[in-house]
């Protein structure tokens, strides 16, 4: 289980490979904050996530309102598939749009 | 965190206990609505936990009693004694399964054998190899869809409870048509944000032909803490208020959540909309605001309130507490000593400060460890059904005192010899049905628990309104046994404790239920092993009374300090009747054993001097303890009574494990050593001794 945090000239590429679960988020959250918070472009990758539950949902919209707020994008590089059914099943697939890489 | 598996376990085994007592009270009362919900509940309970804990068969297999319990609480079909037998027995067998996600082939078979019975008189259940995907229908015709409107708003603390919204969201999926709506506005940015709290809520839309009812059971074990609201949506009517044209919306992809929240935020309150338009002044504002904070508040409050009600603790961090302060008391003795022995006023106020602190700590302590022993007689209303029914015979079991609290030690070694009581009175007790007829008896015979505090013990009674004890018959068979001699006259009293020794039966027919009667004496010393005492009375042909008393609480003895010499001994309280001098014309002996002349009859005594062989004469006048025991007396001889002593018992150690009579030590306030003194034990050896 790990989160990778790639930091470049405020672009901020974000991989997250096994679990993000209760059992990672409040660990992951103090890592995005001093790495990624500033950045003006997130890339997130979820293609190795293994399993997504709620408060791992409820922390990628924190970290996209923060993004946000600071007026910047958050963007969806890669999703497995037990990731992609937990969006889907929230109705979330619109918030985190994936979009292929050097858009 | 404890482990989620245990906290499952120990939760299932709640709902299966609730469960056992629901069904039983659905056996005397079938139309009762609350025991069939209770029951209900319970099966859909652990059906979801089972299945997220991965005891898949176990899942399964509760699903079939589930889908049977809903068309019972539908009215579909009756409570029937048949269908209560065949529900035990399950509950028996989900016991079993929950000792392992594995399911052994024999409990497979079991399942099988029991939903076979379970299809005989409830028709609908289908075959245990169905997987079980949906929940348990409701009953309205199928073809017409409604649709209801969800709102689900979990419990701040819902990750942290280990309750995740997604598994339920499926179900819902598998209802019908879903539109999931994730309300994310009340999340903060990533530098506000509590990872573990939950700040999100749901709103859907479920176009279902499934009644209302099968939306509701998916929540079920949310319920209590989660906000959930489902509503069926008329939609026929156009004008709606709640048909809020963001949330539809944004359902229908047409802006997202943030879009709603963002604009919703920019819009003007209705206050300040209602103040532009001169309908209301500011004040009225400010006090509607205030209004509305004050009701949010006290919500909040509240919830935490309920949310800090219960507390689960592991024993053995109540056991590591108990024992400290069991330290703290002693040293606080040794302080209190020091304090007085000085002539210092200061020390002494802080000692006396000190003194009331630590009494009242020991006794919060204490108290955390008691429990009502209702947890203990409930079990036995299953044991008691069971075991009338195998025997032929109607027994009703009443309980009174459900509610005395006694230590949880206390509490867990009492279990087992109260159940061979109750054995013992309904297979040797209570007569069967036609012969109590034929004596003028009430067909159903009844088995009375009753327990109550009196002074610093508990007093528990097991009553029957049996055959009694036959006291000529026991006195034969001691006679025979040489338990006691033909010139010993014994009351029949007296003759009826005799069944507590040990090998005694006067059982005609030995049965698998309570064997010879071997039991009696594992009863008798068990009891004693709490440091009670356990006694009988009976009449033949009307009925028998168990009597057993028991102190309060293992740790803390209340006692009485003698001594002898130097020596200092503690004497449990609850067995001391009095304390009498001593004097010589009193005093004569009969066959090796010390009598004394007590108010007209002969009490045996032992002299501590001797048995502990203190060197020294001692004092012409002599004190001696009178206890009871069983129903006689035994008297103790010392030097000196020195006064009530309350204290905590130490072990003694391996090195005393096998001394005869030693319950314990105590330290004294100036150091010293008291040992504590098991009266009953001493007595025995002294028995053995001259018996050799």
């Amino acid at each position: 289980m790990a989160l990778h945090i790639h930091g470049e000239e405020g672009h901020c590429r974000l991989g997250v490979d096994g679990d993000l679960t209760i059992f990672q988020v409040a660990e992951y959250r103090q890592q995005l904050l001093a790495e990624c918070a500033q950045a003006g472009t997130v890339t997130l990758d979820l293609s190795e996530t293994r399993e997504l539950d709620t408060s791992g949902v409820q922390l990628l919209l924190a970290l996209r309102k923060q993004v946000m707020a600071g007026g910047g994008k958050l963007k969806l590089a890669g999703i497995s598939d037990a990731a992609g059914k937990t969006l889907a099943v929230f109705n979330l697939a619109a918030e985190f749009p994936l979009e292929a890489e050097g858009d | 965190m404890s482990d989620p598996l245990d906290t499952f376990r120990t939760e299932a085994a709640e709902h299966l206990a609730a469960l056992e007592l629901a069904l039983l009270e659905m056996e005397q009362q079938p139309d009762e609505a609350e025991p069939i919900a209770t029951a209900f509940r319970a099966m859909h309970t652990i059906k979801g936990a089972g299945g997220m804990f991965g005891f898949q068969a176990l899942s399964e297999f509760t699903h079939h009693l589930e889908s049977a319990f809903d068309q019972v609480r539908n009215g579909i079909i009756q409570v029937s004694p048949d269908l209560i037998s065949i529900m035990l027995d399950a509950k028996d067998l989900i016991e079993a399964m929950l000792l392992d996600p594995e399911q052994t082939p024999e409990q497979a078979q079991d399942a099988d054998e029991l939903l076979q019975r379970l299809r005989q008189v409830v028709p609908a259940v289908a075959d245990s190899g169905e997987a079980a995907a949906r929940p348990a229908a409701g009953q309205t015709p199928k073809g017409e869809e409604s649709a209801y409107r969800i709102r689900i708003v979990p419990a701040p603390s819902a990750f942290t409870d280990g309750f995740d919204v997604l598994p339920i969201l499926n179900e819902l999926h598998g209802l019908g048509t879903c539109h999931v709506a994730t309300h994310s506005g009340e999340v903060p940015a990533l530098a506000e944000l509590d990872a573990e709290v939950c700040r999100l809520s749901w709103d859907i839309v479920l176009l279902t032909e499934q009644a209302i009812d099968a939306i509701q059971d998916t929540f079920i074990f949310v319920a209590d803490d989660w906000q959930v609201r489902v509503e069926a949506i008329d939609l026929a009517q156009d004008n709606d208020y709640s048909d809020q044209l963001g949330d539809i919306l944004v359902e229908r992809g047409v802006v997202t959540p943030d879009q709603v929240s963002a604009v919703l935020t920019a819009k003007p309150r209705m206050g300040e909309l209602l103040h532009q338009a001169g309908l209301v002044s500011e004040s009225d504002i400010n006090a509607a605001l205030l209004e509305q904070k004050v009701i949010r508040e006290t919500k909040q409050r509240k919830a935490q309130g309920m949310q800090e009600d219960i507390v689960r603790v592991p024993a053995s961090r109540l056991d590591a507490l108990m024992d400290l302060v069991g330290e703290l008391v002693i040293v606080q003795a040794r302080m209190k000593q020091l304090a007085q022995s000085r002539d210092d006023e200061d020390m002494q106020a802080v000692s006396e400060d000190l003194d009331r602190l630590t009494t009242e700590l020991r006794d919060n302590t204490f108290s955390v460890r008691m429990l009502p022993i209702g947890t203990t007689f409930s079990r036995f209303r299953r044991l008691v059904r069971d075991l009338s029914r195998d025997l032929g015979k109607e027994i009703r079991l009443e309980t009174e005192g459900a509610e005395t609290e006694l230590d949880k030690m206390v509490i867990d070694r009492l279990a087992d010899p109260l159940v061979h009581l109750i054995r013992n009175s309904i297979d040797h007790g209570i007569e069967p049905p036609q012969q109590r007829q034929a004596d003028g008896k009430p067909r159903i015979g009844s088995i009375r628990l009753s327990a109550e505090h009196a002074e610093s013990h508990v007093v528990i009674r097991i009553i029957d309104d049996g055959a009694g004890l036959d006291t000529q018959r026991i006195r034969a068979k001691a006679q025979e046994r040489g338990l006691i001699g033909g010139d010993f006259r014994l009351t029949d009293d007296e003759i009826q404790q005799l069944i507590f020794e040990p090998g005694f039966s006067t059982a005609e027919k030995v049965t698998d239920v309570s064997g010879r009667g071997v039991g009696m004496d594992v009863v008798k010393r068990s009891i004693h092993d709490l440091g009670g005492n356990v006694s009988i009375h009976s009449t033949l042909g009307t009925g028998t009374t168990i009597k057993i008393v028991l102190p309060l609480t293992l740790a803390i003895i209340e006692g009485l300090m003698v001594a002898v010499s130097d020596e200092r001994y503690v004497l449990p309280l609850t067995s001391i009747e009095e304390c009498v001098e001593l004097s010589r014309d009193a005093m004569s002996e009969q066959n090796g054993k010390r009598l004394v002349t007590l108010r007209g009859s002969l009490v045996p005594y032992l002299r501590l001097r001797d048995w502990f062989r203190v060197p020294g004469e001692g004092p012409a006048i002599e004190q001696i303890v009178i206890t009871r025991l069983g129903d006689g007396y035994f008297g103790f001889s010392v030097d000196e009574v020195i006064g009530q002593y309350q204290t905590v018992i130490k072990r003694l150690g391996k090195l005393y494990e096998g001394v005869a009579g030693l319950a314990g030590a105590t330290i004294l306030g100036d150091g010293g050593v008291a040992m504590i003194l098991d009266a009953a034990g001493l007595v025995e050896a002294l028995e053995t001794e001259l018996r050799a």
